[in-house]
């Protein structure tokens, strides 16, 4: 399935320490996103990043709780980066 | 004739669930009395465990389920805990929810909801929550919902009677429950089409909606038993229909999370922007990227440091008095028959003695293990780890099954099931056993304590610990790209809050180690001590060297004279495979010598190269019996226990014969 990248969207690890965004797409692999899914995090998700080290793992906070993810995982999320004042909720 | 009995008390089937980690465990022992293992890191309960409780006239028949973050079919666990409820029908469905992450938690509940309406929940942690700043109405979210909602801090065993009660009033129907419907929003016309071509059709007694939404997800489980229960011509309408539907699992997941957000919109309030916890303030140094590795190493260095130190001189007095206790029973017993004293003094007080000496050691080792893992650390770990156990296309939760291998091999490679991928679980299994356990580390102190004076015993005993995580990352590495190639598997773990570690788990936890380590010495120990003893007085009258055991030290030899052993010692190693504190066992029946303690002994017939070389052969060179049967039960074939103990001799005894050879050509030796 061909993920259309909107102008804007970013792979999860190009994202620095402190940085909210929201999920816009998952990809490779039915099971990757379901237990994605089961973890908090489908598109449309609002994220933060907590750590990023460039390299190694990242964690994020997501739906409240706080999960570590491989580095290779985290590449495959598509994120919209959102400015810490304007958002939504 | 009337039957005056009692009538019988009526039994309630209730089945524990929710996610890793929640406190199901905890809630399981407060109910059922019964002690399971609890700590803080997602994924100790790998099996189901089953317990009863009596309550006004009822049995409840509870089933802690291994914790799940959803009811797919992509892990064992999730298989177990669904084809449970799928299958086995209970009652009643106790879905235990973490209140401090109670969003991400209700993922699981909707989806059991989609199963069957029978449930409670107990949102558990209630203490914890207001950590986060969330505000929880309970009577609200039971509005909500439309089920049972039973606030606890489990804990503190509170909430556990109103859990009880609502358990009973759903179990014998006196409560109905009216779960609040789940919207599947654009998938309902496919879902309602679906339902039509399922019916009137045998789905081995499971829910049709319930199949249809699985369909929908693609799941493989129902797949199959499509392909058992459908005729073609159904399957292939059914194909044809979810075709149309690709992203069916992407709007499923969508529908269970806007529900959430209905219910929790109601049940709670939380702040607008998260506030900063302290476990925020301990991550931000434990998890940093400079920092982290050094303060993980600190913290085990620490803990192994301690566990030397504190031990130690408790172990040798253990000693001491064994040595004396077993002269005095020579004295005090002379008038029974000589081979009973010498049974007694010189088979079972010395062998089950030396054993029982390890009894700090273990016991201050899990009083740590268990404090690391009950605080929340060890997911910490297994994050600061990932990166160098990608080295041997691991990733950081195969470091968690490592680390409780400290304590015991055997739960350490049950532990391996937390890995979702086939590859990975062979791989943390097979190289499982090169981490010493405590049991080995003991026989490594005890020799080390005895041959090398205070500064330099610690920095032995380091570079043990050093030298083994050395062979892990080799073997591991090794096996990675010649036995075991493939894909490495996705790192995905929950952080849980930080909490202070509990008295009472941690009294438990050290507790079960302790009584399973007390059995050993009371059976496999005392009957090798038995059996040492036989062989090594027997044929009566002859000289050690010449009894069966002396003989059967003759035939290892050509091998043990390579490492400089001498035949006790050899012999000492083949009976360690039957538990590894046996070889201390035996060599306290070989060397025992009247009123001396075995640190005497040694000392006059070894030196202390030799003594190093036994210490680095004998944490090597086998798995024990109980590793060998826990890894043929857990990879369900002999291959893998048979390759481990072989690539462990050959590595144990290579490295002893290059220490022996290298040592004795420096002139050490
Ligand atoms: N603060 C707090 N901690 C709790 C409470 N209930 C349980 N815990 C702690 O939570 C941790 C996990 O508890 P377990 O009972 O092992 O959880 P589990 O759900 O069985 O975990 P798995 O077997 O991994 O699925 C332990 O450290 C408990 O002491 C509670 O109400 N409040
Ligand atoms: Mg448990």
């Amino acid at each position: 399935m061909a993920v259309v990248k909107k102008p804007d969207s970013m792979s999860l690890v190009s994202l620095a320490p402190g940085q909210r965004a929201r999920v816009e797409a998952i990809c490779c692999g039915h099971g990757f996103r379901m237990r994605l899914a089961a973890l908090g995090i489908i598109p449309g998700t609002l994220i933060t990043v907590l750590r990023n080290a460039g390299a190694g793992p990242v964690i994020v906070e997501a739906r409240g709780g706080r999960l570590a993810l491989g580095r290779g995982q985290a590449a495959r999320i598509e994120v919209q980066p959102i400015s810490s004042e304007g958002e939504g909720g | 004739m009337e039957r005056e009995a009692k009538a019988p008390p009526k039994v309630i089937r209730v089945a524990l669930a929710g996610n890793p980690n929640v406190g199901k465990s905890t809630i399981f022992n407060i109910l059922t009395g019964l002690h399971q293992h609890v700590g803080n890191w997602p994924g100790k309960t790998v099996e189901r465990k089953e317990g009863a409780c009596r309550l006004e006239g009822y049995l409840l028949q509870c089933m802690d389920l291994p914790g799940t973050y959803s009811l797919t079919a992509h892990s064992a666990e999730e298989i177990v805990a669904r084809d449970y409820v799928l299958r086995e029908r209970p009652d009643v469905v106790v879905v235990i929810l973490d209140a401090s992450n109670i969003e991400r938690n209700c993922y699981l509940l909707v989806q059991m909801l989609e199963l069957t309406d029978r449930v409670v929940v107990g949102l558990n942690m209630m203490d914890l929550a207001g950590v986060k700043g969330y505000r929880i109405f309970p009577e609200k979210l039971e509005q909500a919902v439309g089920v049972p909602v039973v606030p606890m801090v489990a804990r503190k065993a509170q909430g556990c009677q109103a859990l009880l009660k609502a358990i009973i009033e759903v179990g014998t129907g006196q409560r109905t429950t009216s779960p609040r419907p789940i919207h599947y929003g654009a998938a309902e016309p496919t879902l309602a089409r679906l339902k039509e071509m399922l019916e009137g059709e045998q789905l081995e007694g499971l829910p049709a909606h319930w199949i249809a939404l699985k369909m929908l997800e693609g799941d493989e489980e129902v797949e199959r038993l499509e392909e058992r229960a459908l005729a073609r011509e159904t399957r292939e309408r059914i194909h044809a229909l979810l075709r149309q539907h690709e992203h069916g699992p992407a709007v499923v997941a969508d529908a269970r999370y806007a529900w959430i957000e209905e219910v929790l919109a109601e049940g709670m309030e939380r702040p607008a922007r998260s506030v900063i916890t302290f476990t925020d303030r301990i991550d931000h140094v434990v998890t940093h990227r400079f920092l982290g590795l050094p303060i993980l190493l600190g913290i085990f260095v620490c803990v192994f440091w301690l566990t030397f130190k504190v031990s130690a001189p408790l172990s040798h007095l253990m000693d001491a008095g064994f040595a004396r206790l077993s002269a005095w029973t020579a004295g005090a017993f002379a008038s029974y028959p000589s081979w009973f004293v010498s049974l007694l003094s010189d088979g079972v007080i010395p062998g089950v003695g030396g054993v029982l000496s390890f009894l700090p050691i273990i016991l201050i080792l899990f009083l740590f293990l268990g404090l690391l893992e009950d605080s929340g650390y060890m997911a910490r770990a297994a994050f600061v780890t990932d990166r160098i156990m990608h080295a041997m296309g691991l990733h950081g939760k195969a470091f968690l099954c490592l680390l409780v291998a400290y304590g015991c091999n055997v739960p350490g490679i049950m532990a391996t099931r937390i890995l979702e991928n086939e590859r990975d679980r062979l791989l943390a299994i097979l190289i499982n056993p090169l981490i010493p356990c405590a049991a080995r580390i003991a026989v490594a102190a005890f020799f080390v304590g005895a041959f090398f004076p205070s500064p330099q015993s610690t920095l032995v005993m380091g570079s043990l610990y050093a030298l083994s995580l050395l062979m892990v990352v080799f073997v591991g590495f090794v096996l990675r790209r010649v036995v075991l190639p493939g894909e490495e598997a996705p790192f995905m773990m929950e952080l849980p809050l930080y909490r202070a570690p509990n008295a009472r788990n941690l009294a438990v936890y050290t507790g079960w180690r302790l009584v399973a380590f007390l059995k050993k010495a009371a059976t496999v120990i005392l009957a090798a001590s038995v059996l040492i003893w036989v062989l090594s007085s027997f044929p009566a009258g002859a000289d050690l060297p010449d009894t069966y055991l002396g003989r059967l030290g003759f035939l290892l030899q050509p091998v043990g004279r390579l490492m400089g052993f001498d035949w006790r010692m050899s012999v000492a190693l083949l009976t360690g495979f039957a538990a590894k504190e046996t070889s201390l066992a035996t060599l306290a029946v070989l060397y025992h010598a009247e009123g001396e303690s075995l640190v005497q002994t040694l000392h006059q017939s070894m030196t202390p190269l030799v003594a190093l070389v036994f210490v680095v052969v004998q944490l090597l060179y086998i798995p024990c019996l109980a590793t060998v049967a826990v890894m043929r039960s857990e990879t369900n074939s002999w291959k893998w226990p048979l390759v481990a103990m072989a690539y462990s001799l050959l590595l144990a005894g290579g490295l002893g014969l290059l220490i022996f050879q290298v040592g004795r050509a420096l002139g050490l030796g």
